[in-house]
């Protein structure tokens, strides 16, 4: 049971009491920075980013103005941030959205802890298709499928209207579906 | 990591799709490092230092001169406004200070009070914290933002006496349906004893019907500390029956 809710908590924030973000970030912390590996495929650009988007919710605490959930405005802040890094790497000619030489290993160890179930071959494959994916589709379905329970929040968190939330859902799946299923055909791609 | 139940939107699309769909849940979800919460704690001290103004509260606060501090900054405005205001104060009302500004500083009085007990509920020391507490049940019933203040200490304060201490002090504020509504959901989730016996006084002396009847159910499905539920049903049964 929670006693005080998110939104309780940063409007506190949002009164000076900084104390209750340390609240908010054990809350939220792992999921912001799991949206923004996915994101950025970068582990180490990931905890930079998480980092920011709770302080600059910190300053823009008081711009949350109880509208919606605090969890969909919180996504709304990192994937601002994560899409505003994303533009100035590429301004400078820095990839990071891509597994590198140096990351991949480190999604690859963490792929292997996960995978002593069965049916291992089919969930790399799957988490190879959907790196592959462009990253406004990566972000849709990240955010859809593990931190959302309703478009209404989603489309928030997305900073569009919950009918363009579905219909971007739909369109990223069925990209995932594409991807996924050629290298069904072909494995060699993994 | 666990497989828990994972809702996500609701999606419908194609077989495959929706196969896919559902195989996601099995996705790793990696762990961030443990210098992702020292880096955080970090900034947000750095990121929420107080200003200067703050520190001069808070050090007079912790060395417990924030009376004499608040008296002599009255006294000086005081003081102030009678030289500033002299000839006229003379010539209308025989050599006092006219009523109007009497009234004035009665208020910039209160509200110094009133900053300097806002602070002190946030202050780093728990004696501090609880000074502030204790003192500010006086004046909750006309302010919102003690109540606020308390409320919050109430909810998440992390020492157990400074909790209790803010539940005592909002006293009647418990049927202000806000407050209320914070305060049961504490009742439940409280993890001390301390804190949870504070609570079922509180509702005994000061809730509504609704609330102690809320207790009363919490106490009969074994809710509550087991040493509290002989007390809540002795306490309430007689009433209820």
């Amino acid at each position: 049971m929670q006693a005080v809710s998110d939104e309780q908590l940063i409007s506190w924030v949002a009164d000076g009491d900084s104390s209750c973000l340390g609240t908010l970030f054990e809350r939220h912390h792992r999921g912001v920075y799991q949206f923004c590996l996915q994101i950025t495929r970068n582990p180490a650009l990931a905890e930079d980013l998480t980092q920011e988007v709770f302080i600059r919710v910190l300053r823009k605490a008081g711009s949350f103005r109880g509208e919606g959930c605090f969890k969909a405005w919180l996504y709304n802040v990192a994937r601002n941030l994560t899409f505003d890094q994303l533009r100035k790497n590429k301004r400078r000619g820095v990839n990071v959205s891509e597994p590198t030489a140096e990351t991949a290993p480190a999604l690859v160890d963490e792929l292997n802890a996960e995978r002593r179930a069965a049916d291992s071959q089919r969930l790399s494959n799957l988490q190879t298709a959907l790196a592959r994916l462009p990253e406004a589709a990566r972000e849709v379905i990240w955010l859809g499928r593990f931190e959302f329970d309703g478009y209404d929040d989603l489309a928030q968190a997305l900073g569009c209207k919950p009918g363009a939330a579905r219909v971007r859902m739909h369109r990223a799946m069925a990209q995932l579906n594409e991807i996924f299923e050629s290298m069904e055909v072909s494995p060699t791609h993994v | 990591m666990s497989k828990e139940q994972l809702k996500g939107v609701p999606f419908e699309g194609a077989e495959n799709e929706q196969a896919l769909w559902n195989q996601l849940s099995d996705l790793p979800r990696p762990e961030p490092g443990p210098e992702l919460r020292s880096g955080f704690y970090q900034s947000l001290r750095h990121a929420s230092r107080p200003t200067l103004a703050q520190r001069w509260i808070a050090r007079f606060g912790n060395a417990g001169l924030w009376f004499p501090a608040a008296a002599c900054m009255v006294i000086g405005l005081g003081f102030g406004l009678l030289i500033s205001h002299a000839p006229i104060g003379v010539g209308a009302g025989g050599g006092t200070v006219a009523p109007p500004e009497l009234a004035q500083l009665r208020e910039e009085v209160s509200e110094l009070n009133r900053q300097v007990l806002l602070n002190q509920i946030e202050q780093a020391s728990t004696g501090g914290r609880l000074r502030g507490v204790l003192a500010a049940g006086e004046l909750v019933a006309d302010d919102p933002a003690l109540a606020k203040a308390l409320l919050r200490r109430a909810s998440l304060d992390e020492s157990a006496s400074v909790r209790s201490a803010a539940i005592d002090a909002l006293g009647p504020q418990i049927a202000n349906s806000e407050v209320g509504s914070e305060l049961m959901a504490l009742l439940e989730g409280a993890d001390s004893p301390l804190v949870q016996l504070a609570l079922v006084d509180l509702v005994l002396r000061h809730g509504t019907a609704q609330q102690v009847r809320q207790l009363l159910e919490l106490a009969r499905s074994n809710r509550l500390d087991p040493d509290l539920v002989p007390y809540v049903t002795a306490a309430v049964e007689p009433t209820d029956a």
